[in-house]
């Protein structure tokens, strides 16, 4: 009955008339399970005789019952490596995915949340150290599925309806403060929650025995998230953010004060002496670095006193790399490679 | 392709339907009751496990189910050369090694109930046209042939267990 060529047909038939709709959803990697209110039915026959004569076959009842709605879910980070994000970053994205493993379309609900301290659970390399908090998490829902956040394409931030089997990409997307130091980690979590498709509704697990009609099991696996314990119709996982790049980090202090009678009191005809420390941190290269110091109208720059990293440097605009232009102290440090560190000092007088 | 296997074997169940109407026109001494269940292990308190046995209940894809056919000679004759057939339920597949029965000999098909063999002995055609090992999960009927025979009022009990695909 079942031998290959009908079969084959078929198959060929299906692939003809789907091949739009497999294009659309081409992650089908996981078996799709036997769809809930399927009804699965055993019947056995006998043959036998009686004193060497052949009895009619007798055929047994058909045991039958109903499949139940299986929901299972799991949330995986696309990689299972920290994303690499630059200081102050604005819409920093971590790709994850959520792949339904019940045996029916389902929809989900889909929230991200910073970790608190380190992960306690789940935090297994690259996700075990938490430095920072990313802010401003939202989840988008990668609407044509094809792995790269578009933020004018990908604006849903829930599945409205995921066929059984299927998986779906979506985006933590986040900001990265300013305040960040290279090589600090930010550890986000994402949790999909199973829902009825297109109401959104909550799914309820049919509570104690079985029932005669499609029961709802929850069988969900536990998530790292907090409170995502197994059979809750929920799963979550770890994704990061690792700050990288070039960090650079700026210093201005008053290094010395020198008022007309020697001695060191900030007083109209002082003085002081300024140094600016730029620090370059982490990897890659800074392209035309530039540092500007405009001065305050209550100072009055001391010609000839800008020196970088010791070196005294002319207040032209010229081949050396200082200048003092409409009251503004300048050096640019063309393409600098990280890390690096620059110390600038330059005077000024007090009106 | 496991569409397409779905969208067959109703079809064969269907069929085997319209044969159990006809053969149950014509009853014979051998009745045959066939039962689905699942079992549940339970712990107890002091930590021991048993396990219960109970109607399918949130069966769902992965589930395992143990199919229980229960044959009896009702007559007042003894019968000879009892052969119990039975396909894999649709949308299930064989669970290797589980098939019993007492004083039986017990043998799969992988095509369709045309050809049986012992497990270790099955082979199906490949997608290359070659003869390959069948795997559990693509037998399609077993048939438990009973050595001896069934005196009037005894019974027996074959099975096997299978998992919702």
């Amino acid at each position: 009955m079942k031998n290959m060529l009908p079969q084959f047909n078929f198959h060929a038939r299906l692939l003809g008339l789907c091949g739009g709709l497999l294009l659309l959803v081409p992650q089908l990697g996981w078996a799709v399970g036997t769809p809930s209110g399927t009804t699965i039915s055993n019947t056995a026959t006998v043959s036998y005789a009686i004193a060497a004569v052949p009895q009619p076959i007798v055929t047994s009842n058909a045991a039958s019952f109903l499949v139940d709605k299986k929901v299972n879910l799991v949330v995986a980070e696309i990689g299972a490596t920290a994303t690499a994000v630059n200081i102050g970053q604005t819409g920093a994205v971590i790709p994850f995915s959520v792949t339904n493993l019940g045996n029916d379309p389902q929809g989900f609900t889909l929230a991200a949340a910073s970790a608190t301290g380190n992960p306690a659970t789940g935090g297994v390399a690259p996700f075990a150290t938490n430095d920072f908090s990313a802010t401003g998490l939202v989840v988008y829902v990668d609407a044509n599925n094809n792995g790269v956040y578009e933020p004018l394409i990908d604006t849903a931030t829930a599945i409205p309806n995921l066929a059984a089997g299927v998986s779906r990409n979506v985006f933590v997307v986040g900001d990265i403060p300013a305040a960040t130091l290279n090589n600090q980690q930010s550890v986000v979590s994402l949790t999909a929650t199973a829902v009825v498709p297109t109401t959104m509704a909550a799914l309820v697990a049919t509570a104690g025995a079985d029932t005669a009609g499609v029961d709802v099991v929850f069988a969900d696996g536990a998530g790292v998230a907090a409170g995502d314990i197994a059979r809750d119709a929920k799963h979550s996982a770890y994704g990061a953010y690792l700050a990288s790049g070039v960090g650079l980090l700026m210093n201005k202090t008053v290094l010395s004060v020198l008022d007309p009678k020697g001695t060191a009191i900030v007083m109209p005809g002082a003085v002081l002496t300024y140094q600016i420390v730029a620090t370059l941190s982490g990897a890659g290269t800074a392209t035309n670095l530039a540092i500007t110091d405009p001065l305050p109208a209550n100072l009055t720059y001391v010609p000839g006193s800008i020196a970088v990293n010791g070196i005294a440097k002319t207040d032209a605009a010229d081949a050396d790399n200082a200048q003092f232009v409409a009251n503004t102290v300048s050096v640019s440090l063309g393409n600098v490679a990280s890390p690096a560190n620059f110390v600038i000092t330059f005077r000024a007088t007090i009106n | 392709m496991r569409i397409s296997r779905l969208l067959l074997t109703t079809t064969l169940l269907a069929m085997l339907g319209s044969f159990s109407l006809a053969a149950h026109a014509a009853d014979g001494a051998l009745k045959v009751k066939s039962i689905a269940e699942v079992e549940t292990t339970l712990v107890g308190k002091d930590g021991k496990k048993t396990v219960k046995r109970t109607p399918p209940e949130k069966t769902v894809p992965g589930s395992e189910v143990i199919f229980t056919n229960t044959f009896e000679n009702t007559g007042n004759k003894t019968a000879s050369g009892i052969v119990i057939n039975n396909p894999i339920p649709a949308n299930t597949e064989y669970r290797a090694g589980s098939a019993f029965g007492k004083d039986c000999e017990i043998l799969f098909s992988a095509d369709g109930g045309k050809t049986f063999g012992a497990a270790e002995n099955l082979k199906i055609k490949g997608t290359d046209g070659k003869d390959q090992t069948a795997l559990p999960k693509e037998y399609t009927h077993i048939r438990w042939t009973y050595k001896g025979q069934l005196a009037a009022g005894k019974s027996g009990e074959v099975g096997f267990r299978a998992v919702v695909k």
